[in-house]
């Protein structure tokens, strides 16, 4: 009887012993996936914070070379406003008084303009019958 | 020692041990729900409200503005710029301490010389103090401070350099904020109006007050189309990072504002600055009290330049006065004087009531009841002579001939008391009354210039109209707008034409009289340029002044009359006369030492036209030498 009761005692405990091993397994699983699960998601919220860390400065960047641009776009204007300052004929007529340059206006007769077409534009200009003394009644020229 | 024995054995006794548990867990159960209760009041209770305070902070909101549109000429030559500027501020209360206040306030009194180190450093306080309504003082963190305002960004650069602190050798690179002064600063972008030609074109292009960063036109083109010039404004709303730059993910509204649109005028640089140098030399010879001029493409009605002086620099406000700011082409009227003459002797010839070489009595230069006077006693004149001489009683004549409705249509069709087309709100139509309410002397005085009265402009116009050939242009001083996104040109709708109905074959022999006023013998002689024929009429009006009442009674207390000794002195004309690419009306405001058109007047046209030729390379019509250089002699 006591046989008995023993034998069944074993058998408890070492059912028991595998209930708790199984149990302790699962319960390992559980806790690796668990943490699996947590790592996982920390890993995303990690990398999600890296990229908006990592968003932001580049929009920062971007942001250093939109004023870097600006500054270069305000320096142009300035640069031009002053180009068309120093151009200007109030600038220039300062100066030749100021250097006492002795400039003076050319005569009509003196100015000669020659201007030179392409192949292209001398193409589109329409061919017109001119008279000149010099070259002759039935002479043509091209002219605009 | 067994008293101490039964003590350790209480303290350490399991019932011990659990009740010290209950009241550690216990314990620890209230801080978790003090806690929680903190954290709900925080996140639900007043979340809300640190929420908002929290946005306050990360939160930007501008308001920003496009650039206003520039003002060019023809060819593209700036007149009317933009220039980037910055406000400079700074926030006293963020100072560590007085050696940082006392530093800033130096180097910015050295900078900006305007106020004293005193001053800034009383600026500078951590706390200002302001009355409210009841007039108690109350303590205010002071948190902005106006530096400079519209400052340069070079002068931007000069003062972040010399407050960023200077790093020593051997010790860390890293600059030490706590020094960098830089950090109390804050910088609002601004721009301001430049006008890199100084005062050329200032009465017509008008200028504008800044306050801030909005632009307020007040006058001149500036105000006319600034519908068109203004800029868009937008407000913009999104979160930022410590530095101040926006955070790309979160909900931000941030919008482009669009610019003006620029403006492009007919108006040729070179021949603005041409016209403006010859009237500062008319106004250093004859000091007149004013002078005005303006020049014109005849055959489209562009004004290619118009000037007056005195004048103002707009990059000066103490030049400002109302007196010089006025566009006298537009808003002063006058007695044209002797320039109406050819409009009645052309309808004349055009009537066949005369013809060129018929005599006319000017009766030794007295006529009439109210004395009518010629400048110099003519015996009898051919119509020609009549315009070449600027004979008023042989004017009056023909005048007479045509009766009151003719003299008024005679003006009329060439657009005389109608506006001229230009874009000026402040532009007058002078006075020409109708012939039924003209009195006995009116017919012969209207014809030479006097009982109306006309503007520069009106004249340029009607001086336009006798060059293209009867037709008369509409002024036009708009070639377009450019869209500064887009690129694209809009151009200003063609200018209409006022169709005198003139007959050309009678057109062309007056202006053979025109070109006789330039000619040997004519009243102009100082007008004419070698190698162009120059048609054109002297002016010579005395100066009306106007009745004065009292503002109260309304009583005259000054009767209108002509002033003694003070005149106006015109020229008007154009040039080449038979194929005309230019048209010039200048006049003089009372001009000391001589009155006469063509002494004072005339070569102010002659110098301007024969350069603003040469500028455009219009080729002479005529031989440019004098015949005895010709041959050599």
């Amino acid at each position: 009887m006591v046989q008995v009761v023993e034998e069944r005692g074993r058998t408890l405990r070492s059912s028991r012993k595998k209930q708790n091993s199984e149990k302790i397994a699962s319960y390992s699983i559980f806790m690796f996936k668990f943490v699996c699960v947590i790592l996982a998601f920390t890993s995303v919220f990690v990398i999600h914070l890296y990229l908006r860390q990592q968003c932001v400065k580049s929009a920062e960047r971007t942001d250093n070379i939109k004023r870097q641009l600006m500054d270069v776009k305000v320096e142009n204007m300035n640069l031009r406003n002053k180009v068309a300052s120093l151009t200007g004929w109030p600038h220039i007529s300062r100066k030749i008084r100021e250097f006492n340059l002795a400039l003076r206006p050319a005569e009509s007769g003196q100015i000669v303009r020659i201007v030179v077409y392409s192949p292209k534009q001398a193409a589109a200009i329409p061919l017109t019958p001119i008279k000149v003394a010099s070259a002759g009644n039935n002479s043509r020229y091209r002219t605009r | 020692m067994p008293k101490n024995d039964n003590t350790d054995a209480a303290v350490t006794s399991p019932e011990s041990i659990r009740v010290r548990f209950r009241f550690v867990g216990f314990i620890l159960i209230l801080i978790g729900l003090g806690l929680a209760g903190r954290f709900f009041y925080i996140q639900v209770i007043k979340g809300e409200d640190y929420l908002r305070a929290a946005k306050k902070i990360y939160t930007e909101r501008q308001e920003v503005f496009g650039q206003r549109g520039e003002i060019f000429d023809r060819n593209g030559n700036l007149l009317v710029a933009n220039a980037p500027r910055v406000h400079i501020a700074c926030g006293p209360y963020h100072l560590k301490n007085d050696e940082e206040r006392k530093r800033l306030a130096w180097v910015v009194s050295r900078h900006f010389p305007e106020k004293s180190y005193q001053e800034y450093y009383r600026r500078f306080a951590k706390y200002r103090y302001v009355t409210d309504k009841s007039g108690k003082q109350i303590k205010r963190r002071n948190n902005y401070q106006l530096i400079k305002r519209n400052a340069t960004l070079d002068e931007v650069k000069l003062l972040k350099k010399s407050l960023t602190p200077v790093v020593q050798k051997n010790k860390s690179k890293k600059k030490d904020k706590r020094q960098n002064l830089l950090r109390v600063l804050s910088y609002e972008p601004a721009a301001v109006r430049t006008y890199p030609k100084g005062q050329m074109l200032a009465n017509l292009l008008g200028y504008v007050d800044i306050e801030g960063s909005r632009m307020t036109p007040r006058n001149g083109l500036e105000k006319r189309y600034n519908a068109d010039m203004a800029p868009d404004k937008v407000r913009n709303v999104f979160e930022k990072t410590p530095a101040g730059h926006p955070i790309i993910f979160a909900d931000n509204k941030i919008l482009k504002p669009a610019d003006g649109k620029d403006l492009y005028l007919t108006i040729l640089e070179p021949v603005q600055a041409i016209l403006e140098e010859e009237l500062d030399a008319v106004m250093e010879k004859w000091k007149p009290e004013a002078v005005f001029a303006a020049v014109a493409d005849p055959r489209t009605g562009e004004v290619l330049a118009i000037a007056q002086r005195p004048t103002f620099n707009p990059a000066d406000r103490k030049t400002y006065k109302p007196d010089v700011i006025r566009m006298r082409y537009a808003e002063d009227t006058y007695e044209p004087g002797s320039l109406a003459k050819p409009f009645s002797v052309l309808l004349a010839l055009e009537r066949k009531l005369v013809k060129p070489d018929d005599l006319i009595d000017c009766e030794k230069g007295r006529w009439g009841e109210k004395k009518l006077t010629d400048s110099h006693a003519y015996d009898r004149l051919t119509v020609s002579e009549v315009i070449q001489k600027s004979s008023n009683i042989g004017t009056a004549k023909i005048a007479l001939m045509l009766g009151k409705d003719g003299v008024y249509h005679a003006l009329r069709r060439f657009g005389f008391n109608t506006r001229s087309g230009l874009p000026i709100p402040g532009e007058v139509r002078g006075e020409l009354r109708k012939p039924k309410v003209w009195d006995s002397l009116a017919i012969t005085r209207i014809p030479i210039g006097y009982s109306f009265s006309t503007t520069a402009l009106q004249l340029l116009r009607a001086y336009c109209g006798l060059a293209n050939n009867g037709k008369v242009p509409e002024l036009k001083l708009i070639h377009g707008f450019r869209d500064p996104e887009t690129g694209g040109m809009q151009l200003a709708p063609p200018v209409k034409f006022l169709d005198s109905g003139t007959d050309p074959v009678q057109l062309y022999k007056l202006i053979d009289m025109m070109i006789s006023v330039t000619g040997k013998g004519g009243t102009a002689r100082k007008a004419a340029i070698p190698g162009f024929q120059v048609a054109g009429k002297t002016g010579t009006s005395r100066k009306n002044i106007q009745a004065v009442k009292d503002p109260v009674t309304g009583k005259i207390l000054v009767k209108s009359h002509y002033a003694a000794g003070q005149y106006y002195a015109s020229f008007a004309g154009f040039v080449p006369a038979h194929d005309p690419r230019l048209a010039m009306v200048i006049t003089l405001d009372n001009p000391k030492g001589a009155s006469y058109g063509g002494v004072v007047a005339a070569p102010a046209f002659k110098n301007t036209m024969e350069r603003t030729l040469r500028y455009l390379n219009i080729q002479p019509t005529e031989p440019v030498l004098s015949r005895s250089r010709q041959k050599g002699r």
